[in-house]
């Protein structure tokens, strides 16, 4: 079936199954190979009606691409590659785009469990998203409390946790579930330039702005109870979900990585369909020097979010009681390129604004979800309900062992404005009972949660068609806006 | 912001903001190139919020942006220069006299004024369908904000 639907583009796309669109490798000039749409019906008319498709497509005529390239349920324009695109690329004829990474390099999340249950904070909610709001910097500019000079900043690029680790602020356990133990091989400091050190320097348990938060959950609904028993949710539980990453460093790498391949593109032999797509051969000088630049940023932006853990911990501790724990489940990126075998075949996977998703049997699926899958967080917008996943193995064959990312952007932050003022949009929160922190009203009203796609719509698309399983649905009772 | 027909002389620079999903587009005119950079800088100013304002600088600073690119690209570099220098030095340009030196070197010289606090609400200026075109009467060009 051929859907006539906005652009030449999405005219061109053929139905292939219940949630998946297929763009055939030969329906546009410089295709490669196809490009494949996991969406229902609602969600393929709003990925199709912005330039993802054209994104897409531009990413299947790239040297070295494996068939086919993929756009998650929640993709929306982004910058050269669509958010929500998966892409792998041959070792040897491939390349590496930093625009296949974005600008916020190992932007991810990761699951906190406490010991408490959600009547236990109940009386003690707003104390405690009032404490974590004063104890994690949020919003536009830097005002980390730990502002690390050259050699340590080094160590955090080439060792990741391990140095929180060192430091006290990161245990075995934390090591052990986190995505890559929190250090990506191959980082090379020598990558990172001043300017990017500069932005970077202060800003190491930050949150940021946009939508970026931390939130205090309510395990609301299970819905596979061996794999939660396996991962501790239990109903009413309650949990902290924190979504960051490398901040104004992972920003300036990816800016001046964009910038020295868009000045070397004339001397490849082929043409971009698009600037922002500049890249360079796997094996080039300038690929390996991004790759090593790119995991630096990386495991910056783990232990960015490992410190926020660290001080989170302080936090519900002192607010909560000494007894209060908060047990990482697992952290996982959402914009990342790594190395990876898949169908036999070493290839580096591009992961933009898409959650790596690997089953049960994968060697890196931690040992503590062996046999159930590795762990996927899929935050809605706030108030909407976040979800827990684990991947399958079959996600291997299907996306490069990958998911979603979060619900998707459907508004610009200018109509959120228009729609309700962020004063309105705190009123109705708090009229469901979540307490909300945010620097500025401006900005919460660009977050709210009609600005964003359909979460359950876009997860039940992911369990659909074989990516990951649904876990848990978590609900917000906190929000801490960056 | 004036309108200019299509086929009039541009008597002065102007500029937009055009809203999308996840971004904000800058559109530009001005009857010359240089006067291109320096109306992206006057839009660029226009982003930060007053009360991040500081004192004025007396300080004239030198940038030079030269290497194998074009002019899109040199404007791009000069946005992202304005990015680095909001948020690291908090110093934020707002005159700028800009020497297009046949084409191949990009020489700004800027004066601002300081920040109370760093501007990072723009992330980065990107490439994506950033053009710079010849148009009657003077230069139209267009870049996309990661905000």
């Amino acid at each position: 079936m051929t859907r006539t639907t906005h652009s030449p583009v999405a005219a061109a796309a053929r139905r292939i199954s219940e949630d998946v669109y297929e763009i055939p490798a030969r329906a546009f000039p410089g295709m490669r190979v196809a490009a494949r749409v996991y969406a229902d019906d609602e969600l393929w008319d709003q990925i199709s009606g912005d330039r993802s498709l054209e994104q897409l497509v531009n990413v299947a005529k790239l040297p070295g691409v494996v068939d086919p390239v993929y756009a998650m349920p929640d993709a929306h324009e982004g910058y050269g590659f669509p958010v929500g695109g998966v892409a792998a690329f041959r070792e040897g004829d491939g390349i590496i785009s930093p625009g296949g990474v974005g600008y916020d390099i190992n932007c991810g999340v990761r699951l906190l469990l406490s010991n408490r249950s959600a009547g236990d904070v109940a009386d003690l909610l707003e104390p405690l998203v009032h404490e974590l709001s004063r104890s994690i910097p949020a919003g536009a500019g830097r005002g980390g409390k730990l502002v690390l000079d050259d050699d340590e900043l080094d160590q955090v690029f080439t060792t990741g946790c391990a140095y929180l680790y060192e430091r006290g602020m990161a245990t075995e356990h934390d090591l052990a579930h986190t995505e890559s133990g929190g250090c990506l091989g191959g980082a090379d400091p020598a990558g990172i330039s001043a300017r990017a050190r500069a932005r970077g320097r202060g800003q190491l348990g930050t949150m940021g702005s946009g939508n970026h938060f931390v939130e205090v959950e309510r395990v609301e609904h299970i819905f596979d109870q061996a794999a939660a028993d396996a991962l501790g949710l239990r109903p009413d539980g309650v949990a902290l979900l924190i979504h960051t990453g490398s901040r104004g460093l992972g920003h300036q790498v990816c800016t001046d990585y964009v910038a020295r391949m868009d000045r070397a593109m004339s001397s490849y032999d082929f043409v971009l369909p698009d600037r922002q797509l500049a890249c360079a051969p796997l094996g080039s000088e300038a690929g390996q020097a991004y790759l090593g630049a790119m995991a630096a940023a990386a495991n910056y932006a783990w232990c960015n979010r490992q410190v926020i853990t660290h001080l989170a911990r302080r936090v519900v501790q002192r607010v909560l009681g000494q007894d209060a724990e908060l047990r990482l489940v697992y952290d996982v990126a959402h914009n990342v390129a790594k190395l990876e075998h898949h169908q036999g075949e070493l290839v580096c996977v591009h992961r933009k604004g898409a959650t790596r998703a690997f089953g049960p049997s994968h060697e890196e699926t931690p040992e503590a979800y062996a046999g159930v899958g590795q762990p996927v967080f899929i935050p809605g917008s706030m108030g909407t309900g976040s979800y827990v996943l684990v991947g399958q193995d079959v996600a291997g064959q299907r996306s490069f062992g990958s998911a979603c990312h979060g619900a998707g952007r459907r508004m610009s932050r200018g109509q959120a404005r228009r729609t309700r003022s962020g004063r309105e949009v705190k009123t109705e929160l708090a009229e469901r009972g979540i307490v909300v922190r945010c620097p500025s009203l401006k900005e919460l009203a660009e977050e709210a949660p009609y600005a964003y796609k359909d979460v359950d719509r876009v997860v039940q698309v992911v369990e659909r068609v074989g990516l990951a399983r649904r876990v848990a649905r978590l609900a917000a009772m906190g929000v801490v806006k960056g | 912001m004036s309108r200019n027909g299509p086929s009039a002389s541009l008597t002065r620079a102007d500029h937009e903001f055009v809203d999308h999903t996840s971004e904000v587009i800058l559109r530009l005119r001005a009857p010359s190139y240089p006067e291109l950079i320096g109306e992206a800088t006057s839009a660029f100013a226009e982003l930060v919020p007053p009360h991040k304002i500081g004192r004025p600088s007396d300080e004239w600073r030198e940038f030079r942006f030269d290497g194998p690119t074009d002019r899109v690209g040199r404007l791009v570099d000069w946005l992202n220069e304005l990015v680095y220098l909001c948020d690291v030095d908090q110093w934020l340009p707002v005159e700028v006299e800009v020497d297009d030196v046949a084409g191949a070197e990009l020489h700004i010289r800027a004066r601002g004024v300081d920040l109370d606090e760093p501007f990072v609400l723009v992330k980065a200026a990107t490439l994506q369908n950033a053009f710079v075109h010849e148009r009657a009467g003077g230069v139209e060009g267009e870049v996309t904000l990661d905000v």
